[in-house]
């Protein structure tokens, strides 16, 4: 048989039962919609996760820590972060180094009008910078071998809101204008973690082009760094002074590294040296693992640096170098391992919430291949007539699987459209509940086992991709194929003999 | 010239509980090409059973079936399906029209089965329904005819693709005696005209006695097998059409 014939043979028959033909369909229309709708919901929450976590931050950098480490695990020292910079797809890796005990301000100005009584210093590898993602606003990065000047000066990279640390030492602790701070756009037009508004803005020759949304240009000052080291015999507070020469302002997108002030590892150690030589505390020559007081999990810190960032290629790459580095022993942390677990649990709700629709398509499978079973048996006597006049096996098969899966076809599409209009319906409920007068708040992320969604407030609930609505047809129509074929095979084995039984 | 049908010691047995039922033992037959040949006996004789093991429905327990030249009780179905398609064709006692088919569409049915694309085979069909006096009936749903007209129906599908050899299962056994004639008459011109040999079975002599043999079937065996001589047959004729009209459009058709 020609394959149009087979298809308006089974066309047909579906259409001389149109009743139970319509039946069997709604049953597979509500199954695929179950598994569309729950899918969807997933789907939904992973883009809210995904959007949340970009926003957290760089999906490409491992935290490496000193503490939580396997015993025997090697130092996290300078060799160490050379190995991991040597590892395949990592582009650069740096110790993020703040020296212990270190004290001081860091002050501007006339007689030093502008003080920053807590700076963050954190120090780290000038050549990994450029690499962090860290997004360079005005000036230049950190010079990777030190130009030769005095020996109390030190490059640093400013943070994008150092500035509104500052306070104005002139003004009383209560006074309103005492300091600046830092300005961001509403959250309605901007979303979470949108950036500051009144960032420094430079042009091209590092002039700063807002400066009246501070008290003074941070890239075009002279900063002193105030070391505070002990008291003398009167009780006075001791300092040395060193100049703070800001090389750039980066952005990081991390709000505590935005506040400070990044120098080279190596003027961290001049400091810390420094600061242990004047205040004549022992420098910790501490080598080797101490076990942690209260680990119960056996973990040990191993000594060296406390923290330590990988940057690695691409987020693909991430898993592969993660294990390397924990395989040394280490416990890391990353945005892309975060993403990963998240969305881990969100694939198990979703298996879960999906197997549970799977069963409602199940009973629609039952159903089909009930709605086959009966048809073959009312068309016993005509499939042996087929079959006497010279009709072959495999078209009969072919015929019953075609009216199968032409049933879980048409399900499918069906169910698709339904799919989408409880879809929009679902995305709407909260304006249509608010408009209603009900106050409703749909926790989604919660039906997920996610808490603390912070920030997605206006996330869908229900997303339908291209990809699951292809999925959805193949599944119907492989369904509706599988149902058919035990009754297909059925047809096959009836004896042509049937038909010229007399009745 | 070889017999186009021919079987060699058929036997049958079937199996009823614990019981052995002998429906055919030891029948050897030939028939020619182009014979027009009856079987009878009566009810239980096993005349329907020898049918359906020429035709291949059903194999047999013992011995051989030859239907030009091929050893059909030897093939598997889908072997007889394409021989079927290409040698075979069937009428059956109560028509087995499909109901949700046209008349032109049921007689088309055994092209489609063959692959003809859908407009040659309907205009093949209409020619064949044409040539059964059916011409206003074509695109009529088996539950608008008569018996008579269903039946006419069922001729055409089964000369539609002309076959070799067609079966008929007791092909008048539902139709009143008036109409059985026309039918027959039909059967008769239309396998004469196209040279096909046509087995019947029916419990009827008077219309045996038409055809060119009539083998005589009793309790599973052969107890006669009569080649009628022409005068006999015209004699036959003559008495059984006698007052029949002329089938309206049995005359032919003018085909191919």
């Amino acid at each position: 048989m020609r394959i149009s014939d087979l298809f308006r043979f089974s066309t047909d028959n579906l259409r001389r039962r149109m009743g139970r033909t319509i039946l069997t369909i709604i049953g597979v229309v509500v199954g695929v919609c179950a598994i569309v709708v729950m899918v969807s919901l997933g789907v939904a929450v992973n883009q809210a996760t995904d959007e949340m976590v970009q926003n957290w931050g760089d999906l490409r950098t491992i935290n490496v820590s000193s503490y939580g480490a396997q015993p025997g695990t090697p130092d996290l020292d300078d060799k160490m972060v050379q190995n991991f910079k040597q590892m395949e797809h990592v582009l650069a890796a740096t110790p993020m180094y703040s020296a212990d005990g270190l004290s001081g301000i860091v002050t501007t100005g006339n007689g030093n009008q502008y003080a920053n009584n807590y700076p963050s210093l954190i120090g780290m590898n000038p050549e990994a910078i450029p690499v962090m993602d860290y997004e360079l606003l005005a000036g230049s990065y950190l010079p990777e071998t030190p130009p030769a000047h005095a020996a109390d000066t030190i490059e640093v990279l400013a943070g994008a809101t150092a500035v509104f640390e500052f306070v104005d030492t002139r003004k009383g602790e209560n006074h309103p204008n005492r300091q600046k701070y830092v300005e961001f756009p509403s959250y309605e037009e901007a979303g979470p973690n949108a950036a500051p508004s009144n960032l420094p803005q430079y042009d091209e020759n590092n002039q700063l082009l807002n400066p009246d949304d501070f008290f003074f240009d941070i890239l075009n000052s002279t900063l002193t760094y105030r070391m505070n080291y002990g008291t003398d015999a009167n009780g006075q507070p001791q300092y040395k002074d060193y100049t703070l020469i800001v090389t750039g302002v980066v952005y990081t997108h991390d709000f505590s590294m935005d506040m400070g002030f990044v120098m080279s590892v190596e003027s961290m150690k001049k400091l810390e040296k420094d600061y242990q030589r004047l205040s004549h505390t022992p420098a910790e020559n501490q080598t080797g693992a101490t076990v942690i007081p209260g680990s119960s999990d056996g973990t040990v810190q191993v000594a060296g640096y406390d923290t330590v960032y990988v940057k690695v290629d691409a987020v693909e790459n991430m898993p592969e170098v993660e294990k390397a580095i924990m395989d040394t022993g280490y416990q890391i942390s990353s945005m892309s391992q975060a993403r990963e677990d998240l969305q881990g649990q969100v694939a198990q709700s979703q298996m879960m919430l999906g197997g549970l629709a799977a069963v409602s398509l199940f009973v629609a499978a039952l159903n089909i291949a009930n709605t086959m079973t009966m048809a073959i048996y009312e068309r016993t006597r005509e499939i042996g007539v087929m079959k006497v006049l010279g009709c072959r096996l495999s078209n009969i098969r072919t015929l019953f699987l075609i009216e199968s899966g032409a049933i879980g076809l048409l399900g499918g599409i069906l169910g698709v459209i339904l799919s989408f209009g409880i879809s929009v319906a679902l995305n709407y409920l909260p304006a249509i509940l608010a408009a209603l007068g009900i106050t409703a708040n749909i926790d989604l992320a919660a039906l997920f086992g996610l808490s603390g969604m912070m920030g997605i407030s206006d996330m869908k609930l229900s997303v339908i991709q291209p990809w699951l609505v292809l999925l959805a047809l193949c599944f119907a129509t492989g369904v509706g194929l599988v149902s058919g074929i035990a009754p297909a095979n059925r047809a096959v084995r009836i004896s042509s003999l049937e038909a010229i039984r007399h009745e | 010239m070889a017999p186009i049908i021919r079987t060699e010691s058929l036997r049958k047995v079937y199996h009823v509980g614990e019981e052995k039922v002998v429906a055919l033992s030891n029948i050897d037959l030939s028939i020619e090409k182009g014979e027009f040949c009856c079987i009878i006996g009566s009810s239980g004789s096993g005349k329907s059973t020898l049918l359906n093991m020429l035709a291949g429905l059903e194999k047999p327990t013992k011995g051989l079936v030859v239907i030009a030249g091929k050893k059909v009780s030897k093939m598997d179905e889908n072997q007889l399906a394409l021989f079927r398609q290409q040698n075979l064709g069937f009428i059956f006692q109560s028509y087995n029209l499909l109901p949700q088919l046209t008349a032109a569409e049921n007689v088309a049915m055994p092209l489609m089965f063959h692959g003809m694309p859908r407009p040659k085979r309907l205009k093949k069909a209409r020619r064949e329904l044409e040539a059964m006096g059916l011409e206003n009936r074509e695109n009529h749903k088996p539950t608008e005819m008569s018996g008579g007209q269903q039946q006419r129906v069922g001729i055409a599908r089964a000369f539609v693709s002309k076959p070799q050899v067609i079966f008929a299962d007791e092909p008048t056994g539902n139709l009143d005696s008036h109409t059985t004639l026309q039918v027959l008459q039909t059967m008769m011109d239309r396998s004469s005209k196209y040279g096909i040999t046509f087995v019947m079975v029916t419990h009827e002599r008077e219309l045996a006695g038409c055809g060119d043999r009539i083998i005589t079937l009793q309790d599973g065996a052969i107890i006669e097998n009569l080649l009628l001589d022409e005068e006999t047959k015209k004699a036959n004729r003559a008495e059984l059409f006698s007052g029949l009209d002329p089938m309206p459009g049995s005359a032919d058709q003018g085909e191919e």
